[in-house]
């Protein structure tokens, strides 16, 4: 009978340990929110395994696809089956400046600009045929965020002449000229490491900026105009405390930063965001997978909330909409593309 | 030993789950980078605890094998696999609504579908039931 016991016990001593497990990973205090969810009206329309890790999506459209690699140095030419048409690696290299790399792009017929990264360099080629850049220009400034709004404007999010608060300017590339707006932006004397997050561009006349550490969204035009704050669905305030080392002169934060906005796009019709902030209405079973939020792009109202399952990749690196599309570059090598 | 029939049998159940632990155990280590990817996938182990728990259980179920091949750890073995056998099926219990989850087991147990798996692993804790059961008869 003493036996019997102890194999009795065993197994209940086995079921409660997993047990255990699954409430201990089960978050014991709620976040305040609920999510509202939309998967049935969400389309996966493809998925397509690809060789190469990819760093960005630079254009989509319905015929094109153009993706910066993995390594920030070409940009892949794809067509809409992810087939590569041809890989351009542009010639952004100077003489001390192996170290370049590419920090943005826009791919577009005759407004094909790319940001280059360790230099202060912008580079303009109107065709990517013989791998050549026709002009250069120099920027007297560095930045920390850009967005091409057309052939000749770019928006960036700079550090200000003290080096400790951003600001936000407009960039004409052809007269050289700033607009600046100083309003744009919270001053807390840390180069805005605490404000540090995604600046997008609708394709059309709006702009946000998206916080990476609380649910603050910037919804401004391209004269730098505010039009209104938004909060995302999440409702998270705190920002990480950064302090300020005398001795290297850097800004740290002093305490391992939580990201609530993890990636974002915009188009003219929505604004998405893969957030990082479990709802209290999210089960066991989303627990892996990724969030996306969708918000209407002219109110910045919320709309609903979908999940990306982790057996299409465990992590998004970058996502773009296009209509009511949107492609995601995922970590385990798959594009995928899902219609909203 | 052969005279005695009990111990027989306890002899094929510690034949059965040495080759079960050896098999799954050596597969997960042979092809670690995909069981640790796999495990990564799990909404019951968090990330941090990914590496510890892709040693800890390959690692395990081979020390289980060791013992089984002893007559002093033998019954000691079939306790650990009666518990780690529980604790899986109980593991894919929770993961039955998740069909996206992969099987992290080793070589051909990862391809089996999650329903056979239950049935698989309960067969195999009657196994350590039996073990357990007629090695204690057989020191009497």
């Amino acid at each position: 009978m003493k036996k019997e016991i102890q194999i009795i016990c065993t197994i209940l001593i086995g079921i409660s340990s997993v047990l255990y497990l699954k409430w201990a990973i089960t978050p014991s205090t709620k976040n305040g929110f609920n999510r509202v969810f939309s998967e049935d009206s969400i389309l996966i329309n493809r998925v397509i395994p690809i060789k190469s890790r990819y760093g960005k999506i630079l254009s989509v459209n319905n015929t094109n696809i153009v993706l910066l690699d993995g390594s920030y140095h070409s940009l892949i030419f794809l067509d809409s089956n992810a087939n590569i048409i041809k890989k351009v690696i542009p010639q952004i290299y100077f003489p001390t400046a192996n170290l370049n790399f590419i920090n943005d792009a826009i791919i577009e017929p005759n407004k094909n600009i790319i940001l280059s990264g360790n230099s202060r360099y912008i580079f303009i080629c109107p065709d990517f045929s013989g791998n050549s850049l026709s002009k250069k220009e120099w920027l007297n400034f560095t930045y920390t965020h850009a967005v091409v709004i057309n052939s000749s404007t770019i928006i960036f999010r700079k550090p200000d002449s003290s080096f400790k608060n951003p600001i936000f300017i407009k960039y004409n590339l052809y007269k050289h000229s700033v607009v600046d707006s100083n309003y744009l932006s919270h001053k807390f004397n840390d180069t805005g490491l605490s404000t540090d997050g995604l600046l997008l561009f609708n394709n059309i006349d709006k702009l946000f900026y998206v916080n990476h550490y609380n649910s603050e969204i910037s919804q401004f035009d391209t004269t730098l105009n505010l039009i209104r704050k938004i909060t995302s669905i999440d409702s998270t305030k705190k920002l990480p405390t950064v302090f300020y080392n005398p001795h290297n002169k850097t800004y740290k934060f002093s305490s391992p930063n939580i990201i609530v906005n993890n990636s974002a796009a915009a188009n003219s019709k929505y604004l998405v965001i893969n957030s990082l902030k479990r709802a209290d209405n999210e089960n066991f079973t989303h627990y892996r997978d990724n969030c996306i939020d969708i918000y209407f792009s002219k109110t910045g109202l919320y709309k609903s909330t979908f999940h990306i399952q982790n057996k299409y990749g465990s992590e998004i690196i970058d996502m773009k909409l296009y209509e009511n599309n949107i492609l995601l570059v995922l970590t385990n090598k798959s594009l995928l593309f899902l219609k909203i | 030993m052969l005279r005695n029939p009990k111990l027989h049998l306890t002899d094929y159940c510690s034949a059965l789950l040495i080759i079960l632990f050896m098999y799954a155990g050596l597969s997960k280590f042979l092809d670690y980078n995909t069981f640790q990817q796999q495990l990564g996938l799990s909404p019951l182990i968090t990330k941090q605890y990914t590496s510890l728990v892709a040693v800890f259980v390959p690692f395990t179920e081979i020390l289980i094998a060791i013992f089984l091949l002893t007559n002093k750890y033998r019954k000691i073995a079939f306790y650990l696999s009666l518990f780690i056998l529980t604790i899986f099926t109980t593991y894919i219990f929770m993961l039955l609504d998740n069909d996206f989850v992969p099987c992290s087991c080793g070589g051909i147990l990862g391809t089996i579908n999650w329903n056979t798996h239950i049935w698989f692993n309960i067969f195999f804790i009657l196994v350590s039931i039996i073990g357990i059961l007629k090695t204690t008869d057989a020191k009497k």
